[in-house]
């Protein structure tokens, strides 16, 4: 880190200092700092390229490949053409075990196996014509959240995170719940550190606090305060000595915001404040529910406290066999959950500036797999978004008659890229980030937005 | 389930994966001088800055991926008469007429071909990709709305290449060592390195701040040499021999020349090669699985600066060791385990084409080979002629064909089914390396023995079943293919089952093992026909894309699926002794690439080592960037001084610690790193110029080995293996400790010097991870350094942390013993003497005794600044 850069900056800065007490001064001092992107490390675009929709997203990952065919994407060819000949060899056709209804004033067609999320169906936006380059799971799901499986790159919220900066210095702006799998679908790649994702809890377990590693004071408070007092004492005495030394500035910020988050990220975790009417809508009061509907309470309570980007991992959704049993069971996880997290988002008027999206890595093939079950499709599969600015009520984009591949308006990953930066205010050719000689983006040297995806 | 299926990759996934690094290159294009030129001389109308944008970033790539490899004057060809690599050719058009009507999309022939109404037009053709993706059509159809705007001139790729080529031949890097005259002495400067410095610093007229602290610099000294902060006693020995009036400089030397011998300095240093060659134990990519021989490669570098090997044999080894005459078993063995470099990187284990599998591994060996001996992008040419080097596509295929000609023995079970799993090479038993005894017991040996005959005989029976379904199928046209499941998955465990038995002989003795690469035969080896079946059914892929030495096909825009005639395996011809190397027909030429990559007239090899230990000591190279001397790279801040140390680095044997000696013991290197000179910090803020020492933060091993040390808990001997070797699992990365831990138990790992832990890729040691140990994806001879909350965290509240601090503040109160508080002052000097290599000041007595009154017993108190103290930026900095 140059010692150059922003030294009027910089000796201002040490004016200040020098007007504070020792330790929680600080405080202060980082808004101003965070306000003026001055901060170590995180430096970052001002504001956004155009008036943004959206201002935090929750992204509903599930893991594994959601049937589309099953779900979101009505096919009533498919249900004529069950138990022939399918197209690839030997293949059979196999029409969904479940009734699709439309749902609504805008008259969505969702399956049987979402009840209760058809309620708000005229808050959603439903895309059948989502496309991704490889059938595989890690590919997929590495390409879904980066934009590619070749290289190693920045996730997206790490990218909507460094391109809107922090609401809040007390909480990371970026948070993935449940993540399994590859680092990178969380990863900062070239990005500051500043920028990673911190991941929570492991996979469908509940989360609370104790998943975060060290997050527990060791000592009382009054004691850790004093523990602090003293280090950050030592510390402004070495900035003394060195004035302007921005990685001790560094330092000194990260412990301010790490004694925050001690006792920020318990009380945004603690959904037990929350009223019982209110866990009922989430769906923690059945068994079934309980686990997912916990986590989106708490992506709720993350945006609330201005977290840029959530996600929660779900799954998994491989059903290669046993499709009857399994999609009923996987559904009925998510079904009275995310029905809540929109009803509760709209109730509290954060729906508009919050993108909510559902989406697997891809979806499944119409014909059959054994006897029950859908193999993986990558050339079709439907994904959701609500809130944020989308077109509402509206369904975009055609797989066929079958499901087997997009053929109207086909939304590659990186157009999905590109219109989620976009409802988000981000022109996704502007966000660049230099690295190894040259200007890196999310969507590299594609990606288009869709127009019609915006409300 | 993860993937159980066989993966298929469409072809313009291939496409569009294989021209990916080309288009980002492209688009990267518009940085050089050489493309700011050819605008000026450029003939058509005068584009607007949105234009020209749009051409770049949208046309040029679609065009350049799905067009040139028929319609270009590179590719050679003109299909109907047309080219598509200019503005002029375009218009111009093939026989059925100009390709673009400008402004007129619908009377355009090539939108009516890309749209694909009229089959007889239909471009791309399916062979070439088939149809462009739908937003690439809506691109070209904008384009041509807006007047077909187009930069490129008739032959810019022509003119291009060769100014791009000459201008680069000429830049500094390329250029022939120079033996630059050794400045005069003058009274500032201690050595030659000095006096090269002191010229600049008269030139431009900066004053250089004093020499540091001696309490620093011996902090600066153990922890730059060893890793490790001095003990009290090594303190005091130090400030005796000053006391004793022996001259400062020479009670240096005699520390400099003990820590240059001691273990410690090899394993330091052995742990900044690592994170040059990318060392790490697992895969890593789509699926993360075990290298469980990793370890070996990591213990033959840390011997390797235990015995001062020659830096341009430490080269060759690592490259070709395998090839190199050797004189006995383990001699050599040793040799075939240093090639394990070639092997550690990272791969998509899982990728369902072995073909590009191949291509990608054989791309990640030359692109680590270039960047950590030559700091050369040589990879970026794997799709096109390299855009800011004198690197053509054709060089790198020479290349390519030497690594695909390479068998490559990761030693790992592979992905689905065993998919590109790889053997270990089996070393001489006659070699004597230590092994890792098997994690199992006998009667557990011959349960595994057991399963796997029975998963045999199993998968045999329904391969059988499923041929002769097949054979039904062909003349009823279905087939139930429900049994493949079921073959996935017994494959699966039979193949985890037979990696882990391979780590033993029949007679279950344990067989030496390593990771590396060793030349592939002339003959293709016959293939085993039950593994085919596997392949076939199971999607198990394990087979070689590439079994013979051979030459590589030039890949068209480096697409896997349009191999081009083959390139003659050669070391590149870049710097006019290629010849000297001819790479015979019957070897891999790894050994000749090797020999001229560290051959004394190679301008970059000692160039870059030379940087590489200057950075490391210096905490900025003397190239800022490090693995990264070509064009887009910065420029040497003292070229003359660069020039003589690599001169004198191969005159003198390639010799690493005379080297770090020479850096050690100059005075440049001695400067205080706190004191200021607004002067010099004005007219240099980087400290190019090196007008003081450069203050760095200590790295990840360096804090958890310092922490061990103050406690008096590290063990600094060599571990065997890592904690994950030792179970031998093929197919997860399992970090988890080997056995249920019993209370107050202490593992060998959690005291030993980091470089033993396991480093699994994606499961990094926390503590390491957290103060950014590398994630071994690519060479990295500069580590980052951040400052995140979590680090923060960790100090805070981490209860190994904290067990450190109860060490050091037992340290103390046992120490100084007594009560009261007329020992509280000698206690502290103590701590901070343990902790910070110092005495504390006034101010700081003040601090800590606040701290320490506000405690509820003294020994909470000590706890507590102990704690304080190691989470304090001074420990974690360097002066």
């Amino acid at each position: 880190m140059s010692l150059c850069q922003n030294r009027v900056a910089l000796l201002s800065r040490r004016s200040v200092l020098q007007n504070t007490a020792c330790g929680f001064g600080w405080l202060a001092l980082s808004a101003l700092l965070a306000k003026q992107g001055l901060a170590n490390g995180t430096s970052r675009p001002a504001g956004t390229h155009f008036p943004a929709k959206a201002k935090r997203v929750i992204f509903l990952y599930m893991r594994g490949g959601p049937s589309h065919v099953d779900t979101f994407d009505y096919k009533p060819e498919l249900a004529k053409a069950d138990g022939q000949n399918g197209p690839r060899g030997g293949s059979k056709w196999m029409k969904s075990p479940w009734k699709f209804q439309q749902r609504g004033q805008s008259g969505l067609w969702i399956s049987d196996l979402f009840p209760e999320l058809g309620k708000v169906a005229d808050d959603m936006l439903i895309v059948n014509s989502m496309q991704t380059e490889v059938p595989a799971h890690a590919q997929a799901t590495i390409r879904m959240h980066t934009g590619t499986s070749q290289f190693v790159r920045p996730s997206v919220g790490s990218w909507v995170l460094y391109g809107l900066g922090a609401e809040n210095e007390s909480i990371p702006g970026f948070i993935s719940i449940g993540a399994a799998g590859s680092a990178q679908n969380y990863g900062n790649a070239f990005l500051p550190a500043y920028y990673q994702g911190m991941r929570l809890g492991n996979g469908n377990r509940e989360v609370d606090e104790t998943q975060i590693a060290n997050l527990a004071p060791l000592v009382g408070s009054e004691r850790q305060r004093r523990e602090l007092d003293f280090i950050q004492g030592m510390n402004q005495k070495k900035l003394q000595n060195d004035p302007g030394d921005q990685e001790i500035e560094g330092v000194i910020r990260s412990y301010e915001m790490a004694y925050r988050m001690q006792s920020e990220l318990p009380k945004v975790l603690d959904i037990k404040s929350e009223s019982e009417q209110t866990k009922e809508l989430y769906g923690l009061d059945r068994k079934e529910t309980k686990g997912f509907g916990s986590k989106c309470l708490v992506a709720r309570r993350m945006i609330e406290a201005g977290v840029r980007f959530v996600e929660i991992s779900q799954g998994s959704w491989d059903h290669h066999s046993n499709l009857n049993l399994n999609l009923t069971n996987n559904c009925g996880q998510i079904d009275r959950p995310m029905y809540g997290l929109l009803t509760d988002l709209k109730q509290r008027g954060l729906l508009d500036e919050t993108l909510v999206v559902w989406a697997g890595e891809f979806g499944r093939t119409p014909y059959a797999q054994g006897r029950d079950g859908r193999d993986h499709n990558h050339k079709a599969f439907s994904l959701w978004m609500a809130g944020g600015g989308v077109a509402a009520g509206k369904q975009y984009g055609r797989s066929g008659d079958f499901g087997v591949e997009a053929t109207e308006n086909p939304v590659p990953i990186v157009d999905y890229h590109a219109t989620l930066l976009a409802l988000l205010g981000l022109d996704h050719e502007q966000l660049t980030y230099p690295y190894a000689g040259r200007d890196f983006r999310l969507t590299e040297t594609k990606g288009q937005v869709v127009r019609d995806l915006i409300g | 389930m993860l993937g159980l299926r066989i993966t298929r990759i469409s072809f313009r996934s291939l496409l569009n994966r294989g021209s990916l690094r080309g288009l980002a290159c492209i688009y990267a294009l518009g940085l050089t001088g050489a493309e700011s030129s050819l605008r000026a001389q450029e003939t058509g109308p005068k584009l607007t800055k949105q234009e020209t944008q749009f051409f770049e970033s949208r046309i040029r790539p679609i065009l350049v991926s799905k067009c040139y490899s028929c319609h270009s004057v590179e590719s050679g060809q003109a299909e109907g008469g047309l080219r598509l690599d200019s503005r002029e050719a375009i218009l111009r058009g093939g026989s059925a007429g100009p390709a673009v009507q400008p402004k007129e999309p619908t009377k355009s022939l090539i939108i009516k071909a890309i749209e694909y109404h009229d089959a007889n037009l239909a471009m791309p053709p399916k062979s070439a990709g088939g149809k462009l993706e739908a937003g690439q059509i809506k691109d070209l159809i904008r384009w041509v709305r807006m007047g077909a705007p187009d930069p490129r001139k008739e032959e810019e790729h022509l003119i291009a290449k060769e100014e791009i080529n000459e201008s680069a031949k000429l830049w500094w890097a390329y250029q022939p060592l120079l033996k630059p005259t050794i400045p005069r002495a003058d009274t500032w400067s201690w050595t030659n390195i000095d006096r090269f410095l002191s010229q600049k610093h008269h030139e431009t007229k900066l004053q250089p701040v004093g020499d540091a602290k001696p309490e620093s610099l011996l902090r600066r000294l153990y922890f730059d040499l060893t890793g490790l902060p001095p003990s009290i006693d090594q303190v005091r020995a130090f400030s005796e021999d000053l006391e004793k009036g022996l001259p400062r400089q020479e009670a240096i030397e005699k520390v400099v020349d003990q820590l240059l011998e001691s273990e410690a300095f090899a394993v330091q240093w052995a742990r900044h090669w690592l994170d040059v060659a990318r060392y790490a134990e697992s895969s890593g990519r789509d699926v993360n699985i075990p290298y469980n021989q990793a370890w070996r490669y990591r213990d033959w570098v840390i011997d390797a600066f235990r015995k001062n090997k020659p830096f341009d044999q430490f080269l060759i080894e690592q490259i070709a060791g395998d090839l190199i005459p050797t004189e006995g078993d383990q001699e050599q063995a040793q040799s075939i385990v240093a090639t394990g470099f070639l092997a550690i990187g990272s791969r998509n284990i899982n990728e369902g084409n072995v073909k590009l599998f191949a291509l990608d591994q054989a791309d990640e060996q030359i692109d680590t080979v270039f960047q950590a001996t030559m700091a050369t992008t040589m990879a970026c040419a794997r799709c096109h002629d390299h855009k800011f080097e004198p690197i053509s596509q054709k060089q790198y295929t020479a290349v390519a064909g030497i690594f695909l000609s390479t068998d490559t023995r990761f030693g790992a079970s592979g992905g689905n089914n065993g998919r590109n799993g790889s053997d270990p090479i089996e070393l001489s038993s006659q070699s004597d390396l230590p092994s890792l005894p098997a994690p199992w017991g006998d009667s557990e040996i011959a349960k595994k023995r057991e399963e796997l005959a029975k998963l045999q005989r199993q998968i045999a029976s329904i391969v059988d079943e499923i041929e002769e379904k097949r054979k039904a199928a062909k003349s009823n046209g279905s087939f139930d293919r429900s049994r493949q499941q079921e073959l996935r998955k017994l494959s699966q465990q039979a193949n985890e089952l037979e990696f882990q038995l391979s780590a033993l002989n029949e007679d279950d003795t344990v067989r030496p093992l390593a990771m590396g690469a060793l030349d592939r035969p002339i003959e293709a080896p016959k293939t085993d026909s039950n593994r085919e079946k596997l392949n076939r059914y199971a999607g198990a892929l394990r087979r070689t894309a590439f079994p013979t030495i051979d030459d590589s096909p030039f890949f068209a825009r480096g697409d896997v699926g349009m191999p081009g005639e083959k390139v003659r395996r050669s070391v590149p011809d870049l710097f006019g002794d290629a010849k000297d190397y001819p790479v015979p027909p019957n070897a891999s030429g790894r050994l000749q690439l090797a020999k001229w990559i560290a051959s004394p007239s190679n301008p970059l090899t000692a160039r870059v080592a030379v940087n590489r230990f200057w950075h490391w000591m210096m905490g900025q190279g003397l190239v800022d960037s490090v693995d990264n001397f070509g064009t887009t790279g910065s420029r040497p801040s003292h070229p003359e001084l660069l020039d003589h140390l690599a001169g004198e680095f191969i005159s003198e044997g390639w010799d690493v610690k005379k080297l770090v000696r020479k850096i050690a013991l100059s005075r440049a290197y001695q400067l205080s790193s706190v004191e200021p000179n607004p002067e010099a910090f004005t007219a240099d803020p980087q400290n190019k110029l090196l007008w003081r020492a450069k203050s760095r933060r200590l790295q990840a091993e360096e804090i958890r080995d310092a922490m061990l040390s103050l406690s008096d808990r590290l063990d600094d001997k060599p571990i065997l293996g890592t904690a994950m070797a030792k179970k031998n699992i093929g197919n997860r990365v399992d970090t988890s400790s080997a056995k249920k831990r019993g209370k107050g138990e202490v593992f060998p790992e959690d005291i030993c010097r980091s470089i033993y832990l396991p480093m699994p890729r994606g499961a990094l040691p926390e503590v390491l991870e957290l103060f950014d140990l590398p994630d071994a994806m690519v060479v990295q001879g500069a580590r980052e350094t951040t400052n995140v909350p979590s680090q923060s965290l960790y100090l805070l509240n981490n209860p190994t942390v904290a067990g450190h601090a109860g060490s050091v503040a037992r340290r103390v109160l046992e120490s100084v013993p007594g009560r009261g508080a007329e020992n509280f002052e000698a206690r502290l000097e103590l701590l901070y003497q343990i902790v910070l290599c110092r005495k504390p000041t006034g101010d700081e007595l003040s601090l800590a005794d606040e701290l320490f009154r506000s405690s509820d017993s003294s020994d909470v108190g000590w706890v507590s600044l102990a704690r304080g103290l190691l989470a304090t930026a001074e420990f974690r900095y360097l002066d």
